[in-house]
């Protein structure tokens, strides 16, 4: 059983990028365990000799390979107007004060 | 004429009985005087439709060859691109997106000569059983406006219930065109997984997601498939089969059929509810049906195992939504985490985040294991035994839901929201066509609809029982009160 | 300190763009160099609604990869969303293959330090690039260019011991991408990555204890630099009996030193799952074996020949066929002037050394096979000496394309001394104003040979042919 404690739930929350606000962890809190605690009762299948379903439709299951033929589909002007903010042709965002990834 | 069928609106339209011009304007006005009470649209294409119509009239009038849907007024659903109109999935987020791009369902209307006018509700990104998760306003059941539609697709539903619309589309991850089709008393459709491509359709949970048609009537079903169910190249999963074709029922059924029935699984339905559905079973016996039980118990874990893999799904679809690139970016962010952390902060409800949240744990370092591979393999036990309930017969009934539509704000914990897809979630999970056709009415006046689950890719079979079935009954032909008739 | 007792253990995970003409999961332009945000498309900018379909050269070009290095080409294999936000990254996940990936194993042999070495691989992946964020002083911009851009990453087993090990291996990989053109790696382009992870043990330990990952290097000295820095951290740590902790650090050529970027506790969570976006990677055996026959003739390969046919030393071999167009340039100007102890020596050092200042090799210069040929047959035509024929190699730097007969035409210092008249009046008067030095001669001291050669080529600024005046210096002197 996934021991849910707030701590992990702060956690979670930075992974998946949702900011959670003070009032509303406790409700979160309580909602996430109950849901967790109904999806337990799958431990009670047994899954021994199964494999994990890679793709539903039986008899079809080959990835289709598309022509190495390049067009550009979207036009640029069109997509720095859709951005929040731009500027010289970049989409625009705060400085990165430290490495966040590789 | 607004209760005609679309078949029946394209041969007038062809047959020069009626313009364009005068069905657009009939539905245009039909929604201006019903829609204020119902709150299905979120947009209605005033101008575009007027100009659409216009053309065909032309077009007519100059002899040229016009598609299948000309003159057929259709609705769509708010998670679906259409090029120059916002797509707001009903989210904060995307408030101001506008999609530069047509879904491939969108460019096979519009080449059809489809009339298409408006978007309609949903629950926020498709997350939802009652359309109460939008964050634009509530949808309400044209039956008795105190109850919701159902969901997610609960503005299509309600656009075709009113007769707003011939036909709508929706999409249905695990129950979502089914569902709150059979709340408002119309007819609907999944397709079998891949059957209508995805592209352009806003992804929730990908390997569940499937586009489907919803109107009063089979036949109008079975004609827009013909339209839109056709091989993608921009969508990987898109089944490579021609083009969908209606078959006939006689034909292929005219010496019997078998239909499946899991007798134990259905213990726990209300009296009512039950009664309803052993009516439906009795008029497919009545059609050349023979009824076998099917052992479908695993069903029991069905709730389960969906709501892991949509979730896991979700929360790396819904990634994309940052502020970055477009959509909603707070004004409050001054660093890129604020981006981030704010914009979805601001931009998603309670219920995309709790969706989220779920999906990143189950996904996550230590617990991918127990339960999203868990979920998978479950998932592949629950297609084993279809497949084994398939091989005793053609097609296998369920109800749709527990009961009828509920009130408003009648239940508002998340887990007993997710129990209303019991029922459901079973053919996303296996990927089996299924449709959800009205079956009659509860003593207070609600409609209920069962649901025929086909075998993969049979989809044309299972669309000819349903039209056989609807020849055999007459709750597809009821209509809401209230609104012209 | 005492490096003599421990023993270094290094993998390499190299990045390569390959060179499809569109990207991996969408139909835009894979084009390096282009104004930002051009080359782009709503998949690969992650628009709502988009979707990934596989692009087949891609494919074919990581099979290729896959023969080429004897490696399992995997009949199925699929792909996995490896999810982080970042600015650069669309759809804050990347398409990649983790559990089952495209090629398994294969090997490669590099030359080190003098000696031949085999280097085993682990796999190769398929995988999309992310696009490109540019900083400046108060925000920063992101161009998408690139995002999407397909990239096949190249895991090497931990079977490096050295730094010169590491570089050598990642030289022969960059060979064999570049014989095969799936790939312009170009370092400075950022079609050519690489990560590098580094341990130390004791000689004889065969645990191997904990290992850092070194990012951002993007020369094959950096590469070396940040190898040995590490190493030597290690290693002290150790002995000062302390203890290294797991972590990625980034590569700081200013001040030539790692640089702590991420501990273990801030490591990701990428919870790698199946894409459902995508079915498996289906591949026959027909259709894998059918890529062999677009296998040029690898490095390798390549190398042996050049040893067996032109009887170049191992050493030289592996200089001149490291490089495609080089090995071809190089077989060109053979086939010009057939004098290969030349050709190698004109390529490597005089013409070589010329170019080193611009950053270029000879290839790369509108120096034409043809012309370096023609330079090299004129020596040993005599028409040129030696030293007049370094001064054309200059002339021809400044002026590529012009040839070296046009070169020695326009310039009189150049020309051979024609007039056999005069050079025998020159020698005479050498040997006459010598005559101590051809008595020495007569008496058996050679070497001074030389010094009366030397005031003849004085005499005539260098252009008379030394054969000539060999032969007309010893013809003179017989009369003494």
């Amino acid at each position: 059983m996934a021991e849910i404690t707030e701590e992990s739930l702060l956690h979670l929350a930075k992974l998946c990028r949702i900011h959670c606000s003070p009032e509303k962890r406790a409700e979160l809190f309580r909602d996430f365990q109950q849901i967790v605690s109904y999806i337990e009762l799958l431990s009670e299948v047994d899954t021994e000799d199964v494999d994990p379903c890679n793709y539903v439709i039986a008899g079809h299951g080959k990835t289709p390979l598309r022509e190495d033929a390049s067009s550009n589909t979207l036009d640029r002007e069109l997509f720095l107007q859709i951005a929040p903010e731009s500027i010289a042709g970049l989409v625009r965002v705060p400085t990165i004060l430290t490495s966040l990834k590789e | 004429m607004h209760s005609l069928s679309a078949c029946e609106l394209h041969r007038r339209f062809i047959a020069g009985e009626v313009s364009a011009r005068e069905i657009a304007d009939t539905f245009l006005d039909r929604i201006r005087r019903l829609d204020p009470a119902l709150g299905a649209y979120l947009e209605v294409f005033e101008e575009s439709v007027v100009e659409q119509a216009d053309r065909l009239d032309r077009k007519r009038q100059g002899k040229e060859s016009l598609g299948l849907l000309a003159g057929v007024p259709i609705a769509i659903k708010d998670n679906i691109n259409i090029k120059g109109e916002k797509t707001t999935c009903a989210s904060k987020f995307l408030e101001n997106f506008v999609a530069p791009f047509d879904a491939t369902l969108i460019r096979r209307i519009r080449e059809e000569d489809g009339i298409i006018l408006g978007k309609t509700n949903l629950d926020e990104f498709a997350m939802g059983t009652t359309c109460e998760n939008s964050s634009a306003h509530i949808t309400r059941n044209p039956w008795n406006t105190n109850n919701v539609p159902g969901g997610s697709s609960g503005g299509s539903a309600a656009t075709v219930a009113a007769e707003m619309a011939s036909i709508a589309f929706g999409s249905d991850t695990g129950g979502s065109i089914r569902l709150p089709a059979s709340f408002c008393g119309i007819s609907s459709f999944k397709p079998t997984y891949g059957r209508i491509s995805r592209y352009g359709l806003v992804a929730f949970g990908s390997s569940l997601d499937q586009i489907g048609p919803m109107a009063y009537r089979c036949e109008d079903l079975e004609r827009i498939m013909q339209v839109v169910a056709v091989p993608c190249e921009k969508d990987s999963t898109s089944l490579p089969d021609p083009a969908f074709s209606p078959i006939s029922f006689e034909k292929r059924f005219g010496d019997g059929f078998t239909v499946g029935v899991p007798w134990q699984f259905l213990e726990g339905l209300p009296n009512e509810t039950r009664a309803l559905f052993d009516r439906a079973v009795e008029t497919l016996t009545s059609m050349g049906a023979k009824v076998v039980e099917v052992d479908l118990s695993i069903l029991k874990y069905a709730v389960s195992t969906y709501y892991i893999i949509c979730t896991a799904e979700a929360s790396t679809n819904l990634a994309r939504f940052d502020g970055i690139r477009y959509g909603v970016r707070s004004d409050r962010a001054q660093t890129l985490d604020e981006v981030y952390d704010l914009s979805r902060e601001d931009g998603f409800g309670d219920e995309v985040k709790r969706r989220i949240m779920l999906g990143t744990f189950v996904l996550s370092s230590g617990y991918q294991d127990a339960y999203y591979r868990k979920a998978q393999k479950v998932r592949q036990l629950i297609i084993n035994k279809f497949n084994e309930a398939f091989s005793k017969c053609d097609c296998i009934a369920f109800p749709t839901s527990l009961g009828g539509a509920f009130t408003f704000e009648e239940k508002k914990d998340p887990l007993s929201l997710y129990l209303e897809d019991l029922y459901t979630v079973g053919a996303n999970l296996t990927g089996v066509p299924v449709m959800a056709l009205p079956s009659g009415f509860l003593s207070d006046g609600r409609p209920l609809g069962f649901q025929l689950f086909g075998k993969q890719r049979h989809d044309a079979e299972l669309l000819s029982i349903g039209r056989a079935f609807q020849e055999a009954t007459d709750y597809h032909t009821k209509r809401p009160k209230g609104g012209d008739k | 300190m005492s490096e003599d007792n421990w023993e270094a253990v290094i993998g390499l995970e190299i990045h390569a763009e390959l060179n499809t003409a569109s990207k991996l999961f969408s139909s835009d332009c894979n084009r390096f160099g282009d104004e930002p945000n051009t080359n782009i498309s709503e998949v690969s900018v992650a628009l709502p609604g988009t979707l990934p379909v596989l692009n087949k050269e891609a494919v074919r070009k990581a099979i290729q990869f896959g023969l080429a290095t004897q490696g399992e080409v995997q009949l199925w294999s699929r792909f996995e969303r490896k999810s982080y936000f970042y600015p650069d990254c669309p759809r804050n996940y990347q398409i990649t293959q983790l559990e089952f990936p495209i090629v398994k194993g294969g090997s490669i042999t590099a030359f080190v330090e003098g000696e031949e070495k085999r280097f085993f691989l682990n796999r190769v992946q398929l995988e999309d690039d992310a696009g490109m964020l540019k900083h400046f002083s108060s925000f920063a911009g992101v161009d998408f260019n690139r995002a999407g851009v397909p990239m096949i990453e190249i895991v090497s087993e931990a079977c490096m011991h050295s730094a010169k090990e590491a570089v050598a291996y990642a030289q022969a990989i960059r060979s064999i991408l570049d014989y095969l053109d799936v790939s312009d790696c170009n370092m400075e382009e950022g079609s050519f990555r690489f990560d590098v992870n580094v341990s130390v043990r004791k000689k004889g330990e065969t645990e191997l204890r904990t290992r850092s990952e070194i990012k951002n290097m993007n020369s094959f000295s950096n590469l070396e630099q940040a190898i040995l820095f590490e190493i030597k951290r290690h290693i002290a740590l150790y002995e000062s009996s302390d203890v290294v902790d797991q972590a990625t650090f980034r590569w700081d050529p200013d001040t030539s030193r790692t640089i702590l970027m991420r501990t273990k506790e801030d490591a990701q969570d990428y919870r790698y799952f199946p894409d459902p976006d995508l079915l498996p990677l289906i591949l026959t055996q027909k259709e894998v074996d059918a890529e062999k026959q677009y296998l040029p003739e690898l490095p390798l390969d390549r190398e042996r020949r050049f040893c067996r046919e032109y009887g170049l030393s191992t050493q030289q071999s592996y200089l001149f066929t490291a490089d495609r167009k080089l090995a071809d340039y190089f077989e060109e100007t053979v086939k010009m002037c057939d004098n290969v102890k030349m050709v190698a020596n004109w390529i490597a050092i005089e013409f070589a050394g010329r170019f080193k200042e611009m950053g270029i090799s000879i290839w790369e210069s509108e120096i034409q096979p043809k012309d370096v040929g023609e330079l090299i047959s004129m020596i040993q035509e005599g028409t040129i000496t030696g030293k007049i024929a370094k001064s054309v190699a200059d002339e021809m730097v400044k002026t590529p394309g012009v040839s070296p007969k046009e070169i020695v035409k326009s310039r009189p210092e150049f020309q051979p001394f024609q007039d056999m008249e005069k050079l025998k009046k020159i020698v005479e008067e050498v040997v006459l104003e010598h005559p101590d030095t051809v008595e020495a001669i007569k008496n058996g001291r050679d070497r001074s040979f030389a010094f009366l050669v030397g005031q003849v080529m004085k005499r005539t600024r260098g252009s008379a042919p030394p054969e000539q005046v060999n032969k007309l210096l010893k013809e003179s002197m017989k009369s003494k």
